[in-house]
C-alpha cells in the first residue's frame, strides 16, 4: 500500500542524515586539524574554569604543568560570581601564582554571572538564566580559547556547550579537555557525568582506575595532579 | 617527636565549626598534649572564629581565617588534621605529613569521604568523623609511618592535550 510512497521519503531521510553525519565528520576532521595548526603556531589560548578550593587547587597544579611549554601562551580563568566575592578569590589565585616556583604566562579573569540564588522567585530565575547565559556566551567567545580546560565545577558545563557550540559557528576550533577531580574516587561528578554523556570533551581525564573501567571513554592516566 | 610540635589543623575555603569545637575541648586538647605536641594553629575558613579554651590546657592554641598559601604552616607542623577537601589532602601528603582527615558528614553530596576513605584504606593517612576524633587522638600513634602517596604523573596528560592542539611532543621530558 504505502510502500511505494513512502520508499522515496526513507530515502531521502536516510539520504539528508548520511549527509547531514558526513558533514559533520569532516567539520570535526577540519576543526581538529585547525587546532593543531594552532598549537604549531604557538599561541594556545587557555580558557580555565574556576570552582571551589580543591577545585582550584587542582586546576593550578594542572596547568602549572602544562603550561611549562611555551606554546600556552595565555590563560584566562573564568569564575562564577558566587557568595565568596569573586574579586577576592581572583586576587587570592594571583597571589598563589606568585607562590608557585615554575614560570606561569599571563592570566587574566572573567567573572560569570550566577544564573540562581537560593530562593529566588520563578520569573526572576529566568532572567538571571538568561543574564549568565548571555555572559557565558560573552565570555567563552571572547576569550578566543583554543583550549577549554575544566575539571567539574557547575560553571563547566554551561562553558563546554557554549564552546561547543560556538565552534560550530564560527569554524574556530576549540578543543574541550575534562579532568575529573582526585576526589571522584567511584562515581563521578554531576557536571562530569553530563559532559561525559554528551560526549562534548575532547578527551575525558579520570584519574582513579575503577571510575575508568566503568565509563567507556575516559582516560586514566594515573594520578595528574 | 613532637616535642613542642605544631598540630596544624585547616578546614579550606569552607567552614567546619564542628571540628574546630571538638578539638578545643579537653578530651581532645589533652590527647594532643599526652601526644608531646603544645601548639594548636588553627585555619577556620568561614567559620566563626575559635571560643575559648580551658584555662589548664597545655597548648598554646591560635587562628585565623585564610591565608593565600597554607604552605608555611604545612612544612612547620607535625601533625595535620584535615578537612576532607582534595586540595588540603594533597597538600600535606605531598608534605610527608602525619595526616588525620575528618568527614565532615553535615555536607550534602559527601564524595570527599571517597577519598579519605580511600586514602585510608591504602595507608596513607587516617580518616574518622567528628564522632571517632577522640578514640583516634587517644589511639594515635606519634612513631606511626604512613605509606608515602607516589607523586603525580601530570606528563602523560600533558603530552595529550599538546596532541590535541597540534604541539609536538618532543621537549616535554626536558621541561619536567
Amino acid at each position: 500500500m504505502g510502500v511505494g510512497e513512502a520508499a522515496p521519503w526513507t530515502a531521502a531521510v536516510a539520504a539528508l542524515w548520511t549527509a547531514v553525519m558526513l558533514l559533520v565528520l569532516v567539520a570535526r576532521g577540519v576543526l581538529r586539524a585547525r587546532a593543531r595548526r594552532r598549537g604549531r603556531e604557538k599561541h594556545v589560548r587557555v580558557l580555565a574554569v574556576l570552582g571551589s578550593g580543591g577545585h582550584t587547587a587542582e586546576m593550578l597544579r594542572l596547568l602549572t604543568s602544562l603550561c611549562q611549554r611555551e606554546e600556552y601562551a595565555h590563560v584566562e580563568f573564568v569564575l562564577a560570581d558566587t557568595d565568596l566575592s569573586s574579586r577576592a578569590s581572583a586576587e587570592l589565585l594571583r597571589e598563589r601564582l606568585v607562590h608557585t616556583e615554575r614560570p606561569f604566562p599571563p592570566v587574566s579573569f572573567r567573572v560569570i554571572p550566577r544564573s540562581r540564588e537560593v530562593g529566588q522567585s520563578y520569573l526572576s530565575s529566568v532572567l538571571t538564566t538568561l543574564r549568565a547565559l548571555v555572559g557565558t556566551i560573552a565570555t567563552v567567545s571572547a576569550s578566543r580559547a583554543d583550549l577549554v580546560l575544566c575539571n567539574g565545577p557547575g560553571t563547566c558545563l554551561p562553558v563546554c556547550l557554549v564552546a561547543r557550540a560556538l565552534t560550530l559557528v564560527t569554524l574556530r576550533p576549540t578543543v574541550i579537555v575534562y579532568v575529573e577531580s582526585m576526589a571522584r574516587v567511584r562515581s563521578l561528578s554531576l557536571t562530569g557525568r553530563i559532559v561525559w554523556k554528551l560526549g562534548i570533551a575532547d578527551a575525558f581525564f579520570v584519574q582513579w582506575e575503577c571510575l575508568a573501567a566503568r565509563h567507556p571513554g575516559t582516560v586514566f592516566r594515573g594520578r595528574l595532579c | 617527636m613532637a616535642d613542642g610540635g605544631l598540630v596544624f589543623v585547616t578546614v579550606g575555603t569552607t567552614q567546619f565549626d564542628e571540628l574546630v569545637a571538638a578539638l578545643l575541648r579537653p578530651p581532645a586538647l589533652d590527647a594532643l598534649a599526652r601526644l608531646g605536641f603544645r601548639r594548636l594553629r588553627i585555619q577556620h575558613g568561614r567559620g566563626a572564629p575559635p571560643g575559648g579554651v580551658p584555662a589548664a590546657c597545655a597548648l598554646r592554641v591560635e587562628s585565623y581565617a585564610f591565608k593565600p598559601s597554607l604552605a608555611a604552616d604545612m612544612d612547620e607542623a607535625a601533625l595535620v588534621i584535615s578537612h576532607a577537601g582534595s586540595g588540603s589532602i594533597l597538600e600535606a601528603l605531598g608534605r610527608q605529613k602525619p595526616l588525620l582527615v575528618v568527614v565532615n558528614e553535615a555536607l550534602m553530596d559527601n564524595h570527599q569521604a571517597e577519598l579519605a576513605d580511600e586514602l585510608g584504606a591504602r595507608g596513607h593517612l587516617v580518616a574518622t568523623r567528628c564522632s571517632g576524633l577522640r578514640r583516634v587522638l587517644d589511639e594515635w600513634d606519634a612513631q606511626r609511618e604512613f605509606r608515602p602517596l607516589p607523586d603525580a604523573q601530570p606528563l602523560p596528560f600533558c603530552a595529550h592535550v599538546d596532541a590535541l592542539l597540534g604541539i609536538g611532543s618532543d621537549t616535554r621530558e626536558e621541561a619536567r
